[in-house]
């Protein structure tokens, strides 16, 4: 299957936010993550990055608890300080992991009670990602 | 409090202190705040969590949360390891420098190759004001007076004005730099919108040369601003100067010129970057004798000796201008400007060596960068505005002004 960032960024985020209003915390967070991870790749690629995993699903083993960080030195010139500047310098994502998805549910917190306080920075984060950087980008015209 | 200038020397001089500890070499990369961080080839050990702790209180806010980036957790690695704006700053041990800026690494960069070997010259003033436009349109006019093909291009693209001191109305062209610019993003530069882009100069009068003007916006000009604001962009991975570049070139082959003439912007900006230090031009550097100028060049200067890896591809082909040379007191004037200007070079650019080689000039040589060609203030060219007073190119007063300038300059860029 080919890769298509921005499109996966879209369907995670808003199955995140399904879950997340069906108050199943554990796997909206574990979306939420998933979703800024693609819409930061989808910018990063139409900036110009070269990355030997496009095309390759399988080889995509960085995550956004690491890519927050390289999004906001990887950007550059004219072109890439806008998109930072709506990226907070702490990654809120730190706490975030893909092997999360073997994680208890009760660590995110049951249903009927609030979301667990780790949850909702991760949800205000990828709206940002995909709400603003991801639109922007898309109406400056980058190929994404 | 540690300050932006601090925290870049803090860093090099801890990761030189624990160079061992980090394990691999490693690439310090500042980002667009001026935040640092250690990009290593190699992956996490014991070490890094102490020196991390350290290398946060060494930079306070210009240090990172997480301050190491490993190259197996990176989605584009070669954007960081490979990067062509990486610069070597310490050889034992290694360090090398990222800098992420928003603008002006044109300053820093490589002189860009080019197909076509035509003497260019900028004409750059730190500061405004220092004559620079008209010197270049006496200049251009006198060169054509003598049977030479120049071509002028307006890159002052925040102040244009050369084009259309050269070219009245009539003879000037649909387009300019500004719509070639916005074209070729969408792949619309063709041959026609070249032609289109230049105009004729109807002030030479020798029959044998001419001056071919390419200004920065044409007579169907109706949304200047729009153009401008999208100008600077990289377009499908070419940067500005690459893209100023190969509309250089393909002027060049079209107009095959004797000599091609850059009005570039005046101050620290990214034209200038690249007229004088990518388009492998003769760089003219315009100077009125006042602490300011000589600041703002020291500035620059100061930059280029720090960081630059090329400087030795385009130092030589610096010259000082005393521009506007007052008529009282000349002597004494142009004394107190030579002398300024060899401090300027001697603290920055010159290097200090005990025999002949290495960039460096004894104070009085006249072929040294530092020494100032120069032309004098004169009323006639006060006002200039050859298009509606085409007496303002008089012999008399071009020599009297401008006389040596010319001999001097033609004689160093086309003989």
């Amino acid at each position: 299957m080919n890769t298509d960032y921005k499109n996966a960024a879209y369907r995670h985020y808003e199955d995140a936010e399904i879950l997340f209003n069906l108050l199943r915390w554990a796997n909206a967070d574990q979306l939420y993550g998933l979703a800024a991870e693609c819409g930061l790749k989808a910018v990063m690629v139409g900036l110009g990055a070269r990355t030997k995993s496009r095309g390759d699903l399988k080889k995509h083993s960085v995550h956004i608890n690491k890519l927050w960080n390289e999004f906001i030195t990887f950007a550059n010139g004219r072109n890439g300080a806008k998109y930072v500047a709506y990226l907070s310098s702490n990654n809120p994502f730190e706490d975030w992991d893909v092997s999360q998805r073997y994680a208890k549910t009760s660590e995110f917190h049951h249903r009927g009670a609030p979301p667990h306080p780790r949850v909702t920075p991760h949800q205000s984060a990828a709206s940002t990602i995909v709400k603003k950087i991801l639109q922007q980008a898309q109406s400056d015209g980058l190929s994404i | 409090m540690i300050r932006f200038q601090e925290a870049l020397e803090n860093a090099i001089e801890l990761l030189k202190r624990h160079y061992a500890d980090l394990g691999g070499s490693p690439v310090l990369v500042r980002d667009l705040y001026g935040r640092i961080r250690i990009a290593l080839p190699t992956d996490e050990t014991t070490q890094h969590d102490d020196l991390a702790a350290l290398f946060k209180q060494a930079l306070g806010n210009f240090s990172h949360q997480s301050v190491f980036l490993y190259k197996n957790e990176l989605f584009d690695s070669d954007a960081l390891f490979n990067s062509p704006d990486k610069i070597n700053i310490s050889k034992t041990p290694h360090i090398d420098l990222l800098d992420r800026q928003i603008t002006g690494q044109d300053w820093l960069r490589q002189p860009i190759a080019s197909q076509t070997n035509i003497q260019r010259v900028t004409v750059f003033g730190i500061k405004g004001g220092v004559g620079r436009s008209t010197a270049l349109a006496v200049w251009a006019w006198y060169l054509a007076q003598q049977g030479k093909r120049v071509l002028v291009l307006d890159l002052d693209l925040e102040s244009p004005g050369i084009g259309h001191s050269l070219l009245p109305e009539l003879n000037a062209p649909d387009f300019g730099i500004i719509d070639w610019l916005v074209e070729e993003a969408v792949g619309q530069a063709d041959e026609s919108l070249l032609r289109e882009l230049v105009g004729t100069s109807p002030l030479v009068s020798s029959g044998i040369g001419d001056i071919r003007i390419v200004p920065a916006s044409g007579t169907q000009e109706k949304d200047y601003i729009a153009k401008l604001s999208r100008a600077y962009m990289e377009v499908s991975g070419a940067d500005f100067a690459e893209r100023l570049s190969r509309l250089l070139q393909a002027l060049e082959k079209q107009e095959k010129p004797d000599i091609v003439l850059l009005d570039s912007r005046a101050g620290m900006h990214d034209i200038a970057a690249i007229t004088i230090t990518r388009l492998n031009a003769y760089a003219l550097l315009f100077a009125i004798n006042t602490p300011q100028t000589w600041r703002g060049y020291r500035l620059l200067f100061q930059h280029w000796q720090r960081w630059h890896p090329n400087l030795a591809q385009f130092r030589d082909n610096l010259k000082i201008v005393a521009g506007m040379v007052p008529e009282i007191d000349r002597a004494n004037y142009l004394e107190n400007c030579r002398q300024s200007a060899y401090d300027l070079f001697a603290d920055t650019l010159y290097e200090e060596t005990s025999n002949d080689e290495g960039f460096n000039f004894d104070e009085k040589d006249i072929d040294a960068p530092h020494y100032p060609l120069k032309f004098y203030w004169h009323r006639a060219f006060q006002e200039f505005d050859p298009v509606s007073n085409s007496e303002v190119f008089n012999e008399n007063s071009v020599l009297e002004a401008y006389g040596t300038f010319l001999k001097e300059i033609t004689s160093l860029t086309l003989e």
